[in-house]
């Protein structure tokens, strides 16, 4: 492990410049962490780290994927215990022994994986472990009572508390595991990553209900994220980890966004090159050739009765994003391309060989999905918790099971070849793991998402369909997922993108579809694709409502 | 509304409660004694260690990360030798001291299961398979033949008082545990663990005793269960209880408990374990032979699962589509 340089940028370097008031507060610290270590049999998670939170702050913990924020965050929740160092709280040094242990002294925390009981209804999984073991925190009527504020302000006031939990969104899920926390009384509100699958509506509420929270100049908040517009906008201060050190301290506005990234990056890895062209590097996306032949049409789809009817066409090649608010239907959408679920009426057909193939051909969804894949439509789904990791296997086989087919001979394993595509993959891939041989579930959260990734395009899809893929990958890797895409589309591959970070559609597709009221609104493109352009579609503000067809 | 929630929703229970409306009418075409309320008593006497130990399977079926309890009938068996050999054998024949002491030994022996697989960190189904043999021996120790006559209070619960089956009371009285600890916060804590013990866990749920406890309460219906055993037979013996470890698990499985966790309630488990009980009893009215019985309950267990997870995922598909 190379030693760090620390680099402190508030004005007058040195730790004990370290703890500065937010916005008016008494400027006591409520959380103050020294020498911090954990390690996981030969993976130091956590080395010597520090941290310190302010009264009254919203304190941004940002780092590479793998950096130790998830270790950081287990550890002040009493998920996880420390190998050495010391948290105090209010001034009294704490050790917990349980989650329940931790919340006992104000601290709730939300985690990367959505954690949610999907067989309770919604309010038993906001009020779930707040009961002791036989006696209810509060009653029911109090529980709906209690609940209804916080979901509103977080934007699911619409959403019948009795619903089961699996019926929600990946979106709504993470909100309601927000919603658990709130209700409570806490003193520090540990978010590690709570912002990943909501919409820009969503997260803005979410930021709104943040600020209001810790206005009193008693409470604070950690959050961890990779959206650097968050903690730009948000944050009064940034703590940046990098290999399980701190390696920085600033207050937001006396720094750039490139320095917290080059912080972040240190001297090596391929995150420096982004800080070298600018917070997200330029734009990847190329026009598609006029003389591409499609490989994919949806004519006249419906997505639910009554909505409006639109096409769409991806040539081979193309890359195509997909833009909207949580709940618009863009997950519909996708789910048709793969054949998972059926649009109302419409074709979706995928043009192999010159004939075009109907993939809704059977009544039975299962077929339809299997006749998606055998033509070379692949579909990544959002939640790597319940759908993409194998939990168990090892980083290899996790990536190698849909490709097994082509990897082995008679059925009998090629281990070479194997080995070394495997190894490839992790390389340009850049997933951060002990050994390709590692549980998966060892892996920090953007490193299994990038494994999910990678698994697909192993597979060498002629259409890969993705839904919101870069959930927790960290911006440096953000950008070479998004080259290793564009290298893929070049050769050939389709991609259909739906992603909630705008940015990584501006940077890849040449063209992106607006979807709004489970329809295609808009198809922007050349000048028209801009961050305010995309939102205001998103929204509806749109004055050029110009058809598709 | 609040109490009917609190048997762990009831919508699951629907198919398994159709279910014995449906076998009861067959077997009321087939058996005789269905019609005649007379022999209501003695038919319900046979039934309830079948609703008994079904009902002593949910909870720890409930509680997830392959909850099971395999000691369920062994310990029915071993509250029967118990009750016969060490009290009734040696004059003890007070309500009191046999319903006490039953109970005591069910829920010592459940809370042993419990520490095993929480504490001691055994799988639960290594660690009931431990106990089924502990269990199934220990009945010999205490009651080494069959034989002894049931105290005339237990005997009198096989018969009916009017047409109420007096060993119904042994059913209600499960019930109405399972409704008060429904009152309390337990079944929302047993039910999330059984979800998602680290969704659960994290939350501040203390996983560990909502196990043991899981399985405590189990151990407490098994010992109920080896009341209604001892009614049922009339006398001690001590290979009666192993069978019905089977019969409770096709019993919970019908009833559309979840084999993974987190859903389901006692009044699905009930039910479960009335149609097992029902289908046998069908079976042997239409003179199936012994064998033949055996291979046809098991393929009703098989088709009613089958049907129970196949209904679970459509549902589930239909609206994950909306979603
Ligand atoms: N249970 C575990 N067993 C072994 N190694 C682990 C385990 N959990 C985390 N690690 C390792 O500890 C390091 C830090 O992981 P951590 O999850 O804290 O990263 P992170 O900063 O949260 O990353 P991300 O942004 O991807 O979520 C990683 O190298 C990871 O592989
Ligand atoms: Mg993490």
């Amino acid at each position: 492990m190379p030693v760090s340089r620390e680099t402190f940028v508030s004005a007058d370097a040195g730790p004990a410049a370290v703890g500065g008031p937010p916005a008016g507060a008494a400027g006591d610290a409520l959380l103050r962490v020294e020498s911090l270590s954990k390690s996981y049999g030969e993976t130091q998670a956590l080395d010597a780290a520090r941290l310190e939170v302010a009264r009254g702050e919203i304190h941004a913990l940002v780092g590479e994927n793998g950096s130790g924020k998830s270790s950081l965050v287990k550890v002040l929740s009493g998920v996880t215990g420390q190998d050495e160092g010391i948290a105090t709280l209010d001034g009294t040094a704490v050790r917990f022994r349980s989650p329940a242990d931790a919340q006992r002294a104000g601290i709730m925390a939300v985690f990367q994986e959505t954690l949610v009981a999907s067989e309770l209804s919604v309010l038993d999984n906001v009020f779930m472990g707040q009961d002791r073991l036989f006696r209810r925190g509060r009653s029911r009527a109090a529980e709906a009572e209690a609940s209804s504020d916080v979901l509103s302000q977080l934007g699911l006031g619409d959403v019948d508390v009795r619903r089961p939990m699996w019926s929600l969104t990946l979106a709504q899920q993470q909100l309601v595991t927000i919603a658990r926390a709130l209700v409570q009384s806490w003193k520090l509100l540990l978010l590690d990553e709570a912002t990943s699958a909501l919409d820009v509506d969503g997260r803005d509420r979410l930021l709104e209900v943040l600020r209001e929270a810790v206005g009193d100049g008693q409470r604070s908040v950690l959050f961890v994220t990779h959206r650097m517009d968050e903690v730009m906008q948000s944050s009064h201060r940034i703590t940046v980890l990098r290999g399980g050190r701190t390696v920085g301290v600033v207050r937001r506005g006396e720094v750039a966004l490139d320095q917290v990234l080059s912080m972040m990056a240190g001297e090596s890895g391929t995150a420096a090159a982004v800080v070298a062209g600018g917070a997200s590097g330029g734009p990847l996306r190329v026009a598609r050739r006029s003389d591409a032949a499609a490989v994919l049409r949806l004519s006249d789809v419906v997505l639910q009765p009554g909505r409006v009817p639109f096409d769409l066409l991806l040539p081979e090649g193309g890359v195509l994003g997909v833009a909207a608010l949580e709940g618009h239907g863009q997950v519909d959408l996708l789910r048709c391309v793969a054949g998972i679920s059926s649009p109302q009426s419409g074709a979706v057909t995928v043009v192999r060989d010159g004939r075009e193939v109907d993939i809704h051909h059977s009544r039975v969804s299962r077929h339809n999905a299997k006749q998606a894949f055998r033509n070379g439509i692949v579909y990544v789904p959002s939640d790597r918790k319940s759908e993409g990791i194998f939990p168990g296997l090892s980083v290899l086989d996790n990536l190698i099971v849909p490709s097994l087919p082509r990897l082995s001979r008679a059925g009998v394993l090629r281990r070479r070849k194997i080995a070394d595509e495997v190894g490839d993959a992790v390389r340009d891939l850049g997933v951060k793991t002990a050994s390709t041989r590692s549980k998966i579930e060892t892996l920090s959260g953007g490193n299994q998402q990038k494994v999910v990734m990678g698994r697909w395009l192993l597979t060498t899809p002629r259409v890969l369909v993705l839904n919101d893929p870069m959930r927790g990958v960290d911006p440096g890797a953000r950008r070479d997922l998004l080259e290793l895409l564009h290298e893929a589309s070049s050769r050939g591959m389709a991609i259909l993108l739906f992603s909630t970070e705008l940015e990584e559609l501006l940077t890849l597709c040449p063209e992106i579809a607006i979807v709004r009221d489970h329809s295609v609104t808009q198809v922007l493109s050349g000048e028209e694709l801009t961050l305010d352009g995309l939102i205001a579609g998103m929204f509806g503000q749109t004055t050029k409502t110009e058809a598709v067809r | 509304m609040s109490s009917w929630r609190s048997l762990g929703s009831s919508k699951y229970a629907l198919p398994a409660l159709i279910g014995v409306v449906v076998l009861w009418i067959l077997n009321a075409a087939f058996d005789s004694a269905f019609l005649s309320v007379a022999q209501w008593g003695a038919l319900a006497a046979s039934a309830a260690p079948f609703v008994l130990a079904a009902m002593a399977q949910a909870p720890a079926m409930l509680s997830g990360r392959g909850g099971i309890d395999l000691s369920v009938g062994p310990l029915m068996g071993l509250v029967n030798a118990i009750i016969m050999g060490a009290l009734v054998g040696h004059g003890t024949t007070s309500p009191v001291a046999i319903i006490v002491i039953s109970i005591a030994v069910g829920v010592t022996a459940g809370l042993l299961n419990g520490v095993l697989v929480t504490i001691v960190r055994v799988p639960p189904i290594i660690a009931t398979l431990g106990t089924y043999f502990v269990f199934s021996s220990l009945s010999y120790i205490v009651l080494p033949l069959s034989g002894g006559r049931a105290p005339a209070w237990l005997a009198n619960l096989g018969t009916s008082w009017g047409p109420f089956p007096a060993v119904l009371l042994l059913v209600l009285a499960v019930m109405a545990i399972w409704l008060a600890v429904s009152r309390t916060s337990y079944v929302r804590n047993l039910l999330a663990t059984g979800s998602d013990d680290r969704a659960a866990y994290t939350a501040g749920v203390d996983v560990t005793r909502v196990r043991i406890v899981a399985y405590g309460l189990g151990g407490l219906i098994a010992a109920v269960g080896g009341l209604a055993l001892t009614v049922g037979l009339g006398s001690g013996d001590p290979g009666a209880g192993p069978p019905y470890t089977l019969y409770a698990i096709a019993g919970a499985a019908l009833g559309g408990l979840s084999l993974a966790g987190g859903r389901g309630g006692l009044l699905g488990a009930a039910a479960g374990g009335f149609i097992f009980f029902l289908t046998q009893n069908l079976l042997t009215a239409i003179h199936l032979s012994v064998f033949a019985l055996q291979i046809a309950s098991g393929v009703v267990v098989l088709v009613a699962v089958g049907l129970n997870s196949a209904g679970s995922y459509i549902g589930r598909s239909r609206v994950g589509k909306m979603a």
